[in-house]
């Protein structure tokens, strides 16, 4: 059995080319301490591919012992198809924790591991009979990333697509990457909608004959600002340009970039919403943006996960003098309203079927 | 569960180490037990080193690994940069672990490469003075007007397959070495 890392945002990968030749994808992402913030999930969807397994084993330096870093990042990873997820290191993650200190917390990281294998030790296997069914699709630029160089936190057009891919995660419009070289004619037609970002080069043949079957089937597609517009035909101007993320002043080490990022795409994602609102519903409703879902299927049932990632709303100069954000997630309760035709809810977890407070809303 | 076991750093760890204190005790002991008649037989103090008898563990509980062949931050193509190793280095390495590992149910085989880096990208991955002229060229139209060259794909074809040709070479020892890995 072979696997390889890309490594994840180094600009030689391209994942229908890199991982080609061997069995496994392994989503290894060496970040040295503060990862950019939501690259966990995004390094599933972009880098997994058809037929392979991916296993994910992200860096906890920063988990404090809440679990809040933990929980989010595994199972963002987990709601979008890894097929395994553990972390980079031992546990605890230094090797050792600091317990003399009252205000620490790190005493409870063995146990928020222990709590997060013993659920996906039981509820793993299942998890990989699912399949995610997005409504929406990110076309990769096998030729954007051919000249992509050194912008943001990989490669320029790498970041661009990250940025979108996580704004339409923040919609609640969780979004699939499409390779040209996994593209069919009608790869995409399969789809409610499109969006093409950072296209600034003629397109593929492959592509560009995808997208003419898409648009025949009635796919609205759609194209963000970084698009060179003089290139594509039958397409949406979306009012938002993916390109925030490489100006931020500071995407490498810094845990501040988590409370900046989520703002970049909270912006986009209301955009967003009202360009794909009359395409289609999204998987859910929820009113906080920074819980994230996504739905996946086997058969005719339908499962919908939400996972929290909350930041918290306040500056930097007060958190720090406590915590970091990378370590802290807001804890809650949130009203969600199912589609229509959701029928029998069940929640999976609790081995229960969910009795609504209300039709459709469930809390 | 991925260890780095085929490095320079870690390929030792498949066996005791000569000190006094490692593979020393053990022959003082089986000297020891071969001389005293009534002692235990000397194969007691056999063991396999603590890297081999972590991976028997892993075996036990149903957990398995994989080794990592490449060094941290290796260049691409391989000899570049950090890490500098020959094909005879690399082969045996896959050769040792995997035909020591290939008892252990644990083992499944290798992730190659955890982290390897491009030394040779975009243009300095033409692979000639007239090559790269051409691919500068073209891609500044690219980026200037869109317009695609076919010789965007012949220089990024070969830096992109830096890393996919010596995995095609890793794969096919350890197919030969551990069939079924």
């Amino acid at each position: 059995m072979t696997a390889v890392a890309g490594p994840y945002r180094a600009p030689q990968v391209y994942p229908p080319v890199t991982f080609s030749n061997v069995d496994e994808v392994d989503l290894h992402y060496q970040a040295e301490q503060i990862a950019p913030p939501q690259t966990a999930v995004h390094n599933v969807d972009y880098q997994r591919r058809p037929g392979k397994r991916a296993w994910g084993h992200p860096e906890f330096w920063n988990e404090s012992g809440t679990g809040d870093m933990l929980f989010t990042t595994l199972f963002q990873m987990v709601m979008r198809g890894a097929d395994g997820v553990g972390v980079s290191s031992g546990i605890p993650p230094w090797g050792y924790q600091m317990g003399d200190d009252p205000r620490n917390t790190s005493a409870g990281i063995p146990t928020a591991f222990r709590a997060c294998n013993r659920l996906l030790a039981q509820y793993g296997n299942w998890c990989m009979t699912l399949k995610n069914c997005d409504s929406i699709a990110i076309p990769v630029s096998g030729r954007m990333a051919r000249i992509d160089q050194w912008g943001g936190i990989g490669g320029q057009h790498f970041t661009r697509l990250y940025e979108a891919y996580n704004a339409c995660l923040y919609a609640l419009y969780p979004a699939s990457f499409v390779y040209v070289e996994d593209m069919k004619p009608d790869t995409l037609a399969q789809y409610k909608a499109v969006l093409l970002i950072d296209q600034r080069v003629e397109l593929e043949p492959a592509l560009a004959d995808a997208l003419a079957q898409a648009r025949k089937a009635g796919v609205r597609i759609f194209a963000d600002g970084t698009c060179r517009s003089e290139l594509l035909t039958g397409v949406t101007p979306l009012a938002l340009s993916c390109n925030r993320v490489e100006k931020d002043p500071s995407v490498w080490q810094d845990d501040g970039a988590y409370y900046r990022f989520p703002q970049y795409f909270r912006a986009h994602a209301q955009v967003l919403r009202q360009a794909l609102a009359p395409v289609c519903p999204p998987v859910a409703e929820v009113e906080n943006p920074e819980i994230l879902l996504s739905a996946r299927s086997s058969g005719a049932g339908r499962f919908l996960f939400l996972v929290n990632n909350t930041m918290l709303d306040m500056p930097p100069a007060l958190l720090w003098r406590m915590n970091m954000y990378i370590a802290n997630r807001l804890p809650l309760v949130a009203p969600v309203k199912f589609p229509a035709s959701a029928g029998a809810v069940y929640d999976v977890f609790a081995l229960r079927q969910v009795a609504y407070p209300m039709p459709g809303r469930w809390q | 569960m991925v260890d780095r076991l085929g490095n320079h750093t870690n390929l030792p760890l498949l066996a005791w180490d000569n000190r006094a204190e490692s593979q020393g005790i053990l022959t003082a002991l089986t000297d020891r037990l071969h001389a005293d008649p009534v002692a235990v037989a000397p194969e007691r103090a056999d063991l396999e080193s603590p890297t081999l008898q972590r991976i028997a563990g892993y075996s036990a509980d149903g957990i398995s690994q994989m080794d990592i062949l490449i060094y941290m931050d290796a260049g691409l193509p391989l000899g570049t940069g950090i890490g500098e190793r020959s094909k005879e280095d690399l082969t045996a390495a896959i050769t040792r672990v995997s035909t020591t590992l290939q008892p252990y149910p644990a083992f499944r085989g290798w992730s190659w490469a955890a982290n390897w880096w491009l030394t040779k990208h975009l243009a300095d991955g033409a692979n000639s003075p007239e090559q790269k002229t051409a691919y500068i060229a073209a891609v500044k139209l690219a980026r200037e007007q869109g317009k695609w060259d076919p010789v965007l794909d012949t220089v990024s074809d070969q830096w992109l397959h830096y890393a996919v040709a010596k995995q095609a070479y890793f794969n096919d020892v350890l197919h030969t070495v551990a069939p079924g890995r």
